[in-house]
């Protein structure tokens, strides 16, 4: 067991704000909880995580369900979940589809979550104090659609390149952009999000842009030649 | 094909239990040097960041016009309060250059300008790809700050554009990205001329080949590969 702890960043800023008030509502409360993979799970998500607080947005749980709504709510026909349709639609069902334990857990401070799968391994998604507190709802929803496209089994194949700043010339790169690796799957939700998020501010669809420019500009050993 | 186990079996793993507690509190957004303008500020943010309904953009531009009426004070307010946040409160430093970007005012270039002349701190985190990486926090400040001098720059502020122009040079390749990119869609033909010739022969060549697309327009995420085994369709979300 380990004990940590946290400092809440201005929630204006991160989104937590806006959604938090949207969340505080049990029917809500009940359709994230066993659509994403909590359910099962209180005894990671007592002690501290926000089990006993659901709708305290300065806890862990509450800050995930915002990233929860932000999935399922952002697409203007958010009912339409067809893969055929755009990203923003069948996010949430990608993300449920594939992770069904969501866990939450201190870490070491160097992930914000990782993604366990595989023979004799028990499949899960773990999500660490970064996710919660150094993200922003967008990207909470982000790193929820990478990790479910690892889940899905897809693993990174590649070395970051020359000048990223995920670490360059280290593994954990995706080759590009046609790989369909996770993290074409996390800027392309956030580009669908700059482009057509419903049910949020300029703002965040804004900082979703910057950041999913960041991962196209330094996530693939191949830059795709193209921009948000 | 082994027994379920009993809940009080000793388990070998540790599972579960974290204990996670407040920690510290710090200052957020503090507009204690004038106050007046400080509250115009505080107020234009919360609403940038939080506002809800129909006419959410709408009161939000009426906050922007009221800063504007003061733009100096209120520059001068934003940019003590970016200088006076900690280096790692990323969110909050980033509202405040979101803010000058929307104020869409010529005033804002010193701030701007001084954002992106500074140099960027090495990363401080162990894991960038699997944790936040600080060095990409940071360059998502600048860059927005490059969206802000885009903005003016095609409005024809020069001063905007010779700035704009310097980031072509800058440190960070996503700066120089954006930057490049800014100067190709300005429609500015003697500034598009200038980083062509700046360019020529470099390594950052291909970037005036780089461009902006419509989501649509590129190859899509295929979500019906690679799932999980054994999935269940999802069941329909509450309304919303």
């Amino acid at each position: 067991m380990a004990t940590c702890s946290y400092t809440v960043p201005d929630k204006n800023a991160s989104g937590d704000n806006f959604y938090g008030p949207v969340i505080c509502n049990q029917t809500y409360i009940d359709y994230f909880w066993n659509t994403y993979g909590f359910a099962g799970n209180k005894d990671y998500w007592d002690d501290g995580f926000g089990w006993e607080e659901a709708c305290n947005t300065n806890m862990a749980l509450a800050r995930t369900f915002n990233a929860c709504y932000l999935l399922t709510y952002s697409a203007q026909d958010y009912q339409n979940d067809a893969y055929s349709g755009p990203m923003l639609n069948w996010a949430r069902r990608y993300v449920r589809d594939n992770i069904d334990d969501l866990r939450s857990k201190c870490g070491d401070g160097s992930a914000i979550a990782t993604a366990f799968s595989g023979a004799f391994v028990d499949d899960r998604v773990e999500l660490y104090l970064g996710f919660w507190y150094s993200k922003d709802v967008p990207g909470r929803a982000e790193t929820l659609v990478h990790e479910a496209r690892h889940m899905g089994g897809r693993p990174h194949n590649a070395k970051f390149p020359a000048g990223s700043v995920f670490g360059a010339g280290k593994d954990g790169a995706d080759s590009e952009w046609n790989y369909q690796g996770a993290w074409m799957f996390g800027a392309s939700y956030l580009w669908w999000f700059y482009a057509q998020g419903a049910r949020t501010t300029s703002a965040l669809r804004e900082r979703a842009r910057q950041r999913g420019n960041v991962v196209i500009d330094n996530a693939f050993a191949t830059h795709p030649g193209f921009n948000i | 094909m082994t027994a379920p186990r009993s809940p009080d079996t000793p388990s070998l793993v540790d599972e579960g239990d974290d204990q996670l507690e407040p920690g510290p509190s710090r200052t957020v957004l503090n507009f204690g040097a004038d106050p007046e303008v400080g509250e115009l500020v505080a107020q234009t943010v919360a609403t940038l960041m939080s506002a809800s309904g129909d006419d959410a953009e709408q009161t939000y531009q009426r906050s922007l016009d009221l800063l504007r009426e003061r733009v100096d004070a209120v520059v001068a307010v934003v940019g003590t309060q970016y200088h006076a946040l900690e280096e790692d409160q990323y969110v909050e430093r980033w509202s405040m250059i979101q803010l000058l970007t929307d104020l869409r005012h010529p005033a804002a270039l010193r701030v701007l300008e001084d954002v992106l002349s500074r140099p960027i701190p090495p990363e401080h985190s162990p894991d960038p790809a699997h944790g936040v990486s600080t060095v990409g926090e940071e360059i998502v400040i600048r860059t927005t700050a490059v969206e802000a001098l885009a903005r003016l720059a095609t409005n024809g502020d020069r001063t905007a554009q010779n700035v704009l122009l310097r980031q072509v040079r800058h440190e960070a390749f996503s700066v120089r990205r954006a930057a490049v990119q800014a100067i190709n869609e300005s429609g500015v033909s003697e500034l598009l001329e200038r980083v062509r010739q700046e360019l020529q022969g470099t390594d950052d060549q291909r970037l005036l080949e780089y461009r902006r697309l419509d989501v649509a327009s590129v190859p899509q995420a295929d979500g019906s590969r690679f799932l999980k085994e054994g999935y269940a369709p999802p069941p329909e979300p509450p309304k919303s």
